[in-house]
């Protein structure tokens, strides 16, 4: 029943998307006679999109019998020996380390990403901090100076320093 | 033309020409096993070094960048579900999945084996019938090109296992993507919702790493407990037997024959050729519902038409003077520094430097496969490394990766986003590759269709009239019937 409804759900996303391809199209007119414009393109995508949506919200019982018949998937996705909460602060972490990484650049942004992200993941001790730390430094080093010393890329710097 | 190739690959075989070419076949593994570092990227650096040697030796420095870029992005694809350029987004599909069941080294064995016989053949297929490949490939106009663009869309959606609406949609979804940014033809912004960093639309790199790498490395933070894969590397050789070779050859064949095709068409490349094949493995495949589980006839596809696909894209590059993408787009660059004009005219001009790129082609195939077999113990390795160092180095890589591939760190953000889309799919088993087929292929199709119908004033018959738009199109709509037949008769009981 819930995966019946899943499909449903995605035909109704793609309706949206459809539906908001056309409302946000592009208003400017074809630059030369004969040319359909900039609009042409994603109406067709978006007509597409709707048909498609239409046909997955109207007609899911095929899909969601098949879906039904296979409740032996991967566990993980069924939720067994998962993680949630381990997931959301490592989002987070991670998210912050993208937020960060020009502002405090790349070294100190990295070092501290490394070295929280591992401990995060190791069953902790003081001994699992130490690893991380070395872990942290060594990876930020070394990456750092293959990438702009061999490869020729630029990485940013610490804005405040 | 022969005489030359062997005087040409004499010169090559030399022990300081042979440095320089090892040094530029190691320099393109690296940079196309790491995502964020480009072959384009690798090629453009190593370009103003050309000056220093002479034309023979620059040119084929470049090229063995070029060939060992698209080799080299195999190993992050197979190990860690990255892959390192789009030439290698099919790699996934089973290469990760058998690295998973423990055999990583069978995997990239036959990832390798691959793409020697891809650039081989490829090459084989570019002595022999350049002219006669770019007659046709000169008779593609926007509505044959937007015919194929098509049909491979079809095909992908069509053929990339489970539900066919499901592809079909992940597919338009796709092509829904790539219209944000910049209109073709007429550069007028679209879908940018006001947000500066959409103006220019969503860049490949991040929406490739979102797509694969930030689902599996999720899945990964998310478990409790530390799967660790135990490791067979006790395999001879590559791991490859001849027995693995005559059951794939019909496959090879026709993997390098797409890669060759599709690689010599401007703008259209390595991305689409991988997917294409794929697809077109598994539909004529004796146990298709094995695809996606990590068989290796869903390897040798890819891998093979990738590297078809360089030889692909020197076509038109040496016969019309057209580079088919941001590769030859830079090489053509090297051309010009070193007073090679390439085009028609060039067989007859300077006959050595064409032989110059097919030896150095051939060097740096061989240089690769050597290159690879003995480093194919060490890369998987990378399996056995815990948990806690994996998968934040691997974020690091990644976000450091898409940072540098532009300079934006907007791109960092685009990847998360395109990584919850992506866990979304894989969540109900959406397929990704017609997702990204879609995204590369969008303009394509976009600014060739507008082209045609501008050409038309407005009339799609051309579509129709002309005989290889006809059967483009002829044999997209047969994918589609013979997708329906086959699973009504599949699901029959």
């Amino acid at each position: 029943m819930l995966r019946l409804e899943i499909n449903r759900v995605f035909g109704f996303l793609a309706i949206a998307c459809g539906a908001v391809l056309i409302w946000q199209r592009p208003q400017a007119t074809a630059a030369a006679a004969g040319e359909p414009g900039p609009a042409y393109f994603p109406m067709i995508v978006a007509g597409l999109l709707i048909l498609l949506g239409i046909v997955f919200a109207l007609v899911p019982a095929q899909v969601a019998v098949k879906r039904d018949a296979d409740p032996d998937g991967d566990p993980d996705e069924k939720g067994d020996g998962f993680d949630l909460r381990m997931l959301v602060v490592f989002a987070a972490l991670t998210l912050a380390y993208a937020g960060l990484f020009t502002t405090l650049g790349f070294h100190i942004s990295t070092a501290l990403y490394l070295v929280s992200a591992s401990y995060l993941l190791s069953d902790g001790g003081l001994r699992a901090l130490i690893g991380s730390a070395v872990f942290a430094i060594l990876g930020t080093l070394v990456f750092g100076i293959a990438l702009t010393r061999f490869f020729g890329a630029f990485l940013p710097e610490a804005s405040f320093l | 033309m022969w005489s030359l190739f062997f005087d040409s690959l004499t010169l090559l075989v030399q022990p300081g020409n042979m440095a320089v070419m090892f040094g530029g076949v190691l320099l393109g593994l690296v940079f196309g096993s790491l995502p964020g570092l480009s072959t384009t990227m690798a090629v453009a650096l190593m370009l103003p070094l050309t000056f220093v040697f002479s034309s023979t030796l620059g040119i084929s420095m470049l090229v063995a960048i070029y060939v060992g870029g698209i080799s080299g992005s195999c190993v992050s694809a197979i190990l860690l579900r990255i892959p390192g350029t789009a030439a290698s987004i099919a790699t996934t599909f089973d290469g990760f999945p058998l690295a998973q069941k423990g055999q990583p080294v069978r995997a990239l064995g036959t990832a390798i084996v691959a793409s020697f016989f891809g650039g081989i053949i490829g090459l084989a297929i570019l002595i022999t019938a350049a002219p006669y490949i770019a007659r046709i490939a000169i008779k593609f106009g926007p509505v044959e090109y937007s015919a194929l663009a098509l049909m491979a869309l079809t095909l992908v959606g069509t053929l990339s296992g489970g539900s066919m609406l499901k592809g079909l949609l992940a597919a338009t979804f796709g092509l829904a993507l790539s219209l944000v940014g910049i209109a073709p033809i007429d550069a007028h912004p679209r879908y940018t919702f006001e947000i500066q960093g959409l103006i220019g639309g969503l860049a490949i790199v991040p929406f490739l790493i979102g797509l694969y790498a930030v689902p599996q490395l999720v899945l990964q933070v998310g478990r409790r407990s530390e799967s660790r894969v135990a490791l067979d590397l006790k395999v001879r050789g590559f791991g490859v037997t001849l027995a693995d070779i005559r059951r794939n050859i019909t496959n090879i064949l026709r993997s390098a024959l797409i890669g060759m095709g599709i690689g010599s068409l401007p703008g259209i490349g390595s991305a689409a050729a991988n997917l294409v094949s794929y697809g077109v493995a598994r539909q004529f495949s004796k146990n298709p519902e094995a695809f996606g589980t990590g068989t290796t006839e869903g390897i040798w596809a890819p891998e093979t038409s990738n590297n078809a696909s360089v030889a692909g894209a020197l076509l038109p590059l040496i016969t019309l003077g057209i580079p088919g993408g941001g590769v030859t787009a830079v090489m053509l660059g090297g051309f010009t520094i070193h007073n090679i004009q390439p085009g028609p005219l060039l067989f007859r001009t300077n006959p050595e430097a064409i032989a110059a790129v097919y030896a150095a082609f051939l060097l740096a195939a061989v240089l690769v496969l050597l290159t690879q077999l003995f480093s194919i113990r060490l890369f998987p390795r990378v399996l056995q490394t815990p948990r806690r160092f994996l998968i934040p180095a691997v974020f690091m890589i990644t976000v450091t990766g898409v940072y540098i591939s532009d300079y934006r760190v907007f791109d960092i953000f685009v990847m998360f986003a395109v990584g919850c889309v992506g866990i979304t799919f894989e969540r109900y088993r959406f397929p990704l590759a017609p997702v990204v087929l879609g995204f590369v292929i969008g303009p394509i199709l976009e600014v060739n269709l507008r082209r045609a119908l501008m050409l038309s004033k407005g009339d799609w018959l051309p579509f129709l009239t002309k005989p290889l738009s006809a059967t483009f199109l002829l044999v997209a709509l047969s994918i589609v019937v013979f997708g329906i037949l086959r699973r009504r008769a599949s699901s029959r009981p």
